[in-house]
């Protein structure tokens, strides 16, 4: 409660302040608008460089006196080999540098300034995640004066940004360029300390909500796409132009410029939807743009409106598809070849992905760095259920008679790295990379499916548009979103919560035993109080009868209740429920007919299972699937013997 | 190159026998790995329902927890399948050595067996030069082709990367095809001429790349051959929907009557190519 009243505090001010700042909005400020940004750039194409000025204008909301500012200067990311995000990447970062050893970027203060009195001296690296003293991307700016709580604060920048050889996220490639994480960007105070975390490998976002008013002054020639709506443009006849654009409500500003791009733009329901498109992608632009729309149109009927009134798609230059598949606020970047086959939806996908993110972060902007699951994992349950919807049962991968939906494919990346790390981790500190996109990304989908499949009626939908209608333009924490959830499904989910976010438990039902034998009728001494009687001999009964047995074992330590089905030879059914807390449930059955098979989850409703295979067994297996398979794989057997046998 | 092609084809019909041998030896060890892949596969699935429901359902869901939970399993199978492929390439080199003899030397596949153990071992140094140097080609032809798209890594085009693997790609399959030919002129002279494998296959490479300007449209027109078989193939084996138990064993069937025909084309080859060597004008070293 106490929450709320700040933020609608925080909101009525941050209203107050920017209307006193600049010209007044054209709509009713939807954020509480705490760190806002006037920004005039010019960039230097030959040298991918941006000079520019940078005016922030910053809100204190919290109880507490800030004595000190906490920027971004994340293109030092790139600046050298010892930076964190380097130094993660390992490898993968040593074979880039073979090929482009000289795509060094980084970001200099020129002069940072409050009321006119130069504090650069004042400047401090600091690393606020780990012992990398050698990190650059994460500055303290010590005050003479603490900005008082509630108090607000100017600060004037001068900086250079030289953009990296695109290797991840930003940089040039040829003309080709994205200006991602470009500018110095305040961190976000909060209970009296700043969360300002270094750049890392996996992740980098969490800010403040505010206006961006940008100018940005580039070669004439190129073609420019920018978080926000393009509001004035001007040839400033030197072979230069300067853009103005303004972006209300959001927490980064990105901008990107090519001079090859090809535009393509489509309404979609009052959103513009503008696609800038490399010349030899422009006949994949429909296929981009049919998943926008499919991405649009159902975050609006499930979730909540995009308030927005434009979106701009990129498709990075040849050798910057490390920039691809980036969320920034009302701009993503996507990524195709021109050869992409259309039974790989990989231009649908990641368009459907990023769009989402502008939900799921952008909007809902929970803390990237400490609660990845909440932007990635919830983006991917509700980009899996989009992509199924609006693209069929192959919604993935339909090549070669490989069909793969959502549920496969996120199983596949949460059974890379299954019980490594819980999803509750900061991202940083994930066993490595596989283990974080296994759990933040697969396992939360899975989780969210399972427990949708649990709740039914598509709870964990609504559920989501209720949380996103508490939480939108604020920052929630991964508690916010549970009890949400609870709220949604009028029970307390704890049990489940506990179980599968905070642990790194395994979710594993099987049917262990499916026996059938035959009923005997009466055999042995009739005894009673005074006298064996006489002995009666084994014989069956007439007509014959079965003794029936299914077990049902839980293997994983995860607790969920279970339906199961079995099935008889007459095709009767019986469907059985179990709580599942004991570690087997064995079910008996005598009758005329001999059970064929038993199946637990026969819905497939808990895809978090972690073997689907043992989830069902029959009294005789069968053999019908093995012959298609393997005879298959013997007939590709042959042809690689006889390629062999000719050498 | 006309009368090589067609009397190539006429000796490959007379020697079916040869091609019937030529096909089991595909056939049994396809079968042998069909068994064991078939005890892997009934042992990871045990007795689920995937055991029946794959046969109309290749559901992906079943294929991610094989790989997941049983990929210890299925890399031993693999093993075993790339160390029963190498036995069949050894055994494949004496059969080889019988067809060059068969079809070369025209004499009854008993005598041509024979003829087969003593051509083995030039056969096998032949097969040895001849797998190093499609794998030295097809490793120089990537590395190039790596090292140009680093060096053009700042050229502003897509193209670029495109015509990279097109251009290495197309120079590979002339490499390889000049090798192959290579191979089996220098395997019909050896057996011919008892030449060794060394000899045998610089007299071939003068043969192929200077001496003889048919051998490779000649072979060229083979493969072609073998490509529209191919398509025959497919076409005909996309009717068949896999998803009944007779519909899977009308495709096997159709697959091996394909893998039948690709035996008879192969006898075809070398016979072609024996006939031009016999009707070339380049002397025999």
């Amino acid at each position: 409660m106490r929450r709320m009243l700040l933020c609608a505090a925080v909101f009525t001010c941050g209203v107050a302040v920017v209307a006193s700042h600049r010209a007044p909005a054209a709509i009713p400020a939807l954020s509480p608008r705490i760190a806002n940004y006037r920004i005039e750039a010019s960039y230097d194409a030959p040298a991918h460089s941006i000079t520019a000025h940078e005016r922030l204008t910053w809100h204190n909301v919290s109880h507490e006196s800030a004595p000190d500012l906490y920027f971004h200067l994340y293109l030092n990311a790139f600046a050298n080999d010892r930076s964190s995000f380097v130094r993660a990447a390992d490898e993968q970062w040593t074979e880039w540098l073979r090929s482009h050893p000289h795509g060094w970027g980084y970001m200099t203060v020129k002069s940072i300034q409050i009321a006119g009195v130069e504090l650069r001296s004042h400047l401090q690296f600091v690393h606020p995640d780990d012992d990398n003293i050698e990190d650059r991307t994460v500055v303290r700016l010590q005050l003479d004066a603490p900005v008082p709580a509630g108090g607000t604060v100017d600060v004037d920048i001068d900086f250079v940004a030289q953009l990296p050889r695109v290797a991840a996220r930003s940089g040039y490639a040829g003309p080709f360029a994205f200006a991602g994480q470009w500018f110095p960007k305040i961190g976000v105070y909060e209970n009296g300390a700043w969360n300002c975390h270094q750049y890392h490998l996996t992740t980098e976002f969490f800010a403040d909500f505010g206006v961006y008013d940008v100018m940005l002054t580039v070669p004439r020639d190129g073609v420019v796409g920018a978080t926000g709506t393009l509001r004035d443009e001007r040839d400033n006849g030197n072979g230069t132009k300067t853009l103005h654009f303004v972006a209300e409500d959001v927490h980064d500003f990105a901008w990107t410029i090519d001079p090859r791009f090809r535009t393509v733009t489509a309404d979609v329901d009052g959103t513009q939807v503008r696609l800038l498109m490399q010349p030899n992608h422009v006949t994949q632009s429909a296929r981009h743009l049919e998943a926008a729309k499919a991405a649009l149109s159902r975050y609006r009927s499930w979730i909540g409106d995009y308030p927005y009134p434009q979106l701009t798609i990129v498709d990075p230059g040849p050798g910057a598809s490390g920039a691809g598949g980036m969320e920034y606020p009302t701009l993503i970047t996507v990524g195709t070849t021109w050869w992409m086959p259309p039974g790989l939806r990989l231009p649908e996908f990641v368009t459907v992905h990023e769009f989402g993110h502008q939900y799921w972060y952008g909007m809902v902007a929970s803390n990237e760095f400490e609660e990845a699951w909440l932007d990635e994992g919830v983006n991917s349950y509700v980009e899996g259920r989009i992509m199924d919807e609006a693209f069929g049962p192959a919604s993935y991968i339909n090549v070669l008679g490989w069909q793969f939906d959502s549920v496969p494919l996120n199983r596949l990346r949460y059974m890379a790295q299954a019980q490594h790390d819980p999803m509750v981790r900061r991202a940083w500190s994930f066993l490595d990379r596989a283990s974080y996109h296994a759990i933040s990304y697969g396992k939360t989908a899975l989780v969210l499916d399972t427990l949708d499949g649990y709740l039914g009626n598509h709870t964990v939908r609504h559920a989501l548009a209720a949380y996103f209608a508490r939480w939108r333009f604020r920052h929630p924490r991964g508690g916010d979103l549970l009890s949400t959830i609870n709220d949604t499904a009028g029970q307390d989910l704890s049990w489940y919560f506990d179980q599968v976010i905070s642990g790194t438990g395994v979710l594993d039902y099987a049917i262990t035993r499916v026996n059938t034998e035959e009923a005997q009728a009466f055999a042995g001494y009739p005894v009673t109080v005074a006298e064996g009687g006489e002995e009666v001999a084994l014989q069956p009964t007439e007509p014959r009868r079965y003794h029936n047995e299914v077990v049902v074992e839980r293997l994983g330590s995860v607790i969920m209740p279970v339906d199961v089905q079995v099935v008889f030879e007459d095709g009767t059914t019986a469907a059985e429920h179990w709580d599942g807390r004991e570690r087997w449930k064995r079910f008996e059955y005598t009758g005329a007919q001999r059970v064929e098979w038993a199946i637990v989850d026969p819905n497939g409703s808990m895809p978090l299972d972690i073997d689907r295979l043992n989830n069902s067994r029959m009294r005789e297996g069968g053999t019908r699937g093995l012959v298609r398979l393997t005879s298959r794989w013997g007939f590709w057997f042959q042809n690689l013997v006889y390629v062999l046998s000719g050498l | 190159m006309r009368r090589c092609y067609l009397r190539g084809f006429r000796a490959a019909l007379r020697r079916w026998p040869l091609a019937l041998l030529l096909f089991a030896a595909t056939f049994v060890p396809g079968l042998t790995f069909t068994a064991a892949a078939w005890s892997w596969l009934a042992t990871a699935l045990d007795r689920s329902l995937a055991t029946r429901t794959l046969l109309a359902d290749l559901d992906m869901n079943v294929f991610v927890d094989l790989l997941g939970h049983h990929g210890d399993s299925l890399s031993m199978l693999l093993a075993g399948g790339a160390v029963l492929a190498v036995v069949c390439w050894f055994f494949g080199v004496w059969l080889n050595a019988v067809t060059v003899a068969a079809v070369g030397e025209d004499v009854p596949l008993a005598t041509a067996a024979h003829r087969g153990l003593d051509l083995y071992a030039t056969f096998l140094g032949l097969g040895v030069l001849a797998v190093v140097l499609d794998g030295s080609l097809l490793l120089a032809t990537v590395a190039l082709g790596r090292w140009m798209i680093r060096w053009t890594a700042e050229n502003p085009s897509e193209t670029i990367v495109s015509l990279i693997v097109g251009g290495c790609g197309s120079v590979a399959a002339l490499l390889l095809l000049f090798v192959t030919a290579t191979h089996d002129h220098a395997r019909i002279h050896s057996a011919a001429t008892g030449t060794r494998a060394g000899a045998a296959y610089l007299w071939a490479l003068r043969f192929v790349a200077a001496g003889e300007p048919r051998a490779l449209p000649l072979l060229l027109l083979l493969l072609l051959t073998g490509g529209g078989g191919w398509l025959v193939y497919q076409t005909v084996g996309r009717m068949f929907v896999t998803t009944s138990t007779p519909a899977v064993l009308a495709s096997m069937l159709w697959g091996e009557v394909f893998m039948l025909c690709r035996m008879f084309l192969r006898i075809w080859t070398l016979a072609s190519q024996v006939e031009l060597q016999n009707l070339s004008e380049v002397t025999p070293a």
